[in-house]
């Protein structure tokens, strides 16, 4: 995984899914989506124009939902990848 | 001249040992001096390997070595070909790094972890053999699982570089070379440990409990002469007992008739004395369903002991689902289930028990780690939300579980997976083995371990796969209905609680990093679930866990 990636994979049900988007819809709000793991730390900014795709797909007994977000990195670095400690907050 | 070989033995070990520091070291920083170093070592060792086979020979010939000592001498000379090999593989990683056009580019896989692996086995072969050290030689085996998973963690590395198509594409596939020579010094280093092995386990039976390997022959009406005992060793236990089948030497022993044949269990002493005592009170409750403890040889001097059984030919029900049965394994797995909620009914006190899942997965946390550091110790956020660490997640929810501990108290299994359970499709029969951690405790400890150990099976296919889910499904609604019998009211909050735990350690049975993440998520979603139901003030008795996690399959 490049530096400046997270990823993070989960099982969640209907329920659960509800807290992980207003998450996301609260950083959109705000102007800053963040992302953190125990390596690094991730801070995207949306630009104020983006490209946004729904999409849907059933084959081979699998349904897949894919939303995607995209937006040009042109103003320079928007990703700030923060080395984190190892050991930060894990006790 | 044994004295000799010894020796001989004692600085071949050493010269590899040695070899491999100087790999590593080359690996790490290219020194054409090293290098010339490494091929001259290389030669020598070539040298000593053939030397010390043809004194093995000699000894051979002459007739002179006894049993014991002809064993040493086997386990020897087929030892000393697998350093030579391992000697050839260390050379071909100097040759490979010569292929690297970025003299740093083996830096980002980390090869110094491979190679505190490989030294701490190769450290190992020497006292192992001297001090007929079986647990040091056992640990050789742990040596190539964990190398195995750092080869599958950096294959997954240089896999994402090559399709991303960043770096270097040559130096990439030199580096996927370098790791697959890694992968197989590991091999040779299992293999010296079954070697080993071999050699004491044979000393032990020949020497130590002939007697009583003979006495527990006799009680089933057959006699073994001197030197003329086979052993066969089955690795794979996972209790930390070294398991061989012992019968006569001429035939093959995996296919002879019970009548003639015996397993044969070698391990710490508590362990076998608890397996014993369960065995014959299995035996008291359904004779026949646990096999017929043959003879126990009580520890001696150290803290290991022997323990004879019944050998009964039947293969287990993971075998059989993996084997392309999966009517028969289905078949057998409702018979058994059908049985063991029998015997938990005959069984069950009104006596609370609590079968401590949280902390059952709190004791395996640190191998689970090992083998997977990045899933396991994986915490963050997304927004203002946090994903706990695991330790935390745990630590909470301790408290939660002593909240719903089971009304009752029965014979359980312990160790329920389909390994554990054997079939026999021609009589409908089924055997129960492995029952060392069989207790008075709660029934889901069973449910849990035996619905997990389905789910893990790594069969992709997707009818197999279909059929599976099918049986797991089966053996839910029985316990389910079990437990409405019972008005086992915290029935589900301690299955999910079972679930967890068992997905969480499944991890360690469990090769690709891939799939060891849809089992981690897993065991992540039901602790989070359970802590937040408790948490938020709802009564546990009304935890209720989709049945949907059982339908588990690889994408």
């Amino acid at each position: 995984m490049s530096k400046n990636n997270f990823r993070h994979s989960f099982v969640t049900d209907p329920d659960d899914v509800a807290r992980y988007l207003e998450s996301l819809i609260s950083g959109f709000k705000e102007g800053v989506l963040s992302f953190s793991s125990q390596h690094r730390k991730v801070h995207l900014e949306p630009a104020k124009i983006l490209d946004m795709s729904i999409e849907t797909s059933i084959r081979k007994g699998k349904v897949r939902l894919t939303i995607s977000f995209t937006w040009p990195d042109e103003a320079g670095p928007q990703l700030q990848s923060l080395p984190l400690d190892n050991h930060f907050h894990e006790k | 001249m044994i004295t000799e070989i010894k020796g001989g033995f004692k600085i071949l070990a050493h010269e590899v040992l040695q070899a491999a520091i100087e790999a590593r070291d080359i690996l790490r920083v290219r020194d054409p001096s090293k290098s010339r170093v490494l091929y001259h070592r290389s030669a020598y060792i070539n040298t000593q390997v053939a030397l010390l086979q043809n004194q093995i020979m000699d000894l051979f010939l002459r007739k002179e070595s006894g049993y014991r000592d002809n064993l040493y001498l086997q386990g020897l000379s087929s030892i000393a070909s697998r350093l030579e090999r391992i000697s050839d593989i260390l050379l071909n990683l100097d040759r490979q790094a010569g292929y690297l056009t970025d003299k740093d580019f083996l830096q980002r896989f980390k090869l110094e972890e491979f190679f505190s692996e490989i030294l701490n086995g190769l450290g190992k072969i020497y006292p192992a053999m001297e001090r007929r050290d079986v647990s040091m030689a056992i640990r050789l085996g742990h040596v190539e699982e964990r190398l195995d998973a750092y080869y599958s963690d950096r294959f997954a590395k240089i896999n994402a570089y090559l399709k991303e198509g960043t770096g270097n594409t040559g130096d990439l596939v030199t580096s996927l070379m370098i790791i697959h020579y890694l992968e197989r010094v590991g091999d040779m280093i299992l293999e010296i440990g079954e070697k080993i092995i071999y050699v004491i386990m044979g000393e032990k039976i020949k020497l130590e409990q002939y007697k009583a390997v003979g006495a527990g022959l006799k009680a089933t009406g057959q006699h073994l002469e001197l030197g003329r005992m086979g052993f066969k060793s089955i690795w794979g236990g996972r209790s930390g007992c070294r398991i061989g089948v012992v019968g006569s030497a001429q035939k093959d022993l995996t296919t002879e008739s019970p009548a003639e044949t015996v397993l044969f269990k070698h391990g710490p002493a508590f362990k076998l004395t608890c397996e014993k005592e369960n065995l014959q009170l299995w035996t008291s409750l359904r004779p026949g369903l646990t096999p017929e403890v043959k003879a126990f040889i009580p520890a001696r001097a150290g803290s290991e002991a022997a323990l004879m059984l019944e050998y009964i030919p039947s293969r287990n029900l993971q075998a059989l689902f993996l084997e392309n049965a999966p009517d028969e394994a289905f078949n057998g797995l409702a018979i058994a289930v059908q049985t063991m909620g029998d015997i938990w009914k005959e069984t069950k006190k009104t006596k609370n028990s609590s079968a401590e899942f949280v902390r059952q997965a709190e004791n395996r946390f640190s191998e689970a780690q090992t083998i997977y550091p990045q899933l396991i110790k994986f915490y963050g956020s997304i927004g203002p939300m946090e994903i706990e660490p695991f330790p935390r997640l745990l630590g909470a929810l301790k408290e939660v579980e002593a909240k719903v501990p089971s009304n009752y108290s029965m014979l359980i299994h312990g160790d329920l997976n389909l390994s554990n359970i054997l079939y026999n499709p021609q009589t409908k029969e089924i055997y129960m083995v492995d029952l060392y951690r069989s207790r008075e405790n709660d029934y889901v400890q069973d449910v849990s371990v035996l619905l997990v150990s389905i789910l893990r099976l790594p069969i992709l296919d997707p009818k197999v796969r279909r059929r599976l889910i099918y049986a797991a499904n089966m053996v839910h609604d029985f316990a389910r209905k079990f437990s409405h019998q019972l008005e086992d009211h915290t029935f589900e909050a301690r299955l999910a609680f079972g679930l967890a735990r068992s997905f969480f350690t499944s991890t360690r049975f469990i090769m690709e990093e891939k799939m060891a993440a849809i089992f981690v998520a897993r065991a992540r979603y039901i602790w989070e679930k359970l802590f937040l139901f408790h948490d938020r003030g709802r009564p546990m008795e009304e935890f209720r866990l989709s049945k949907e996690i059982l339908n588990l399959k690889f994408h």
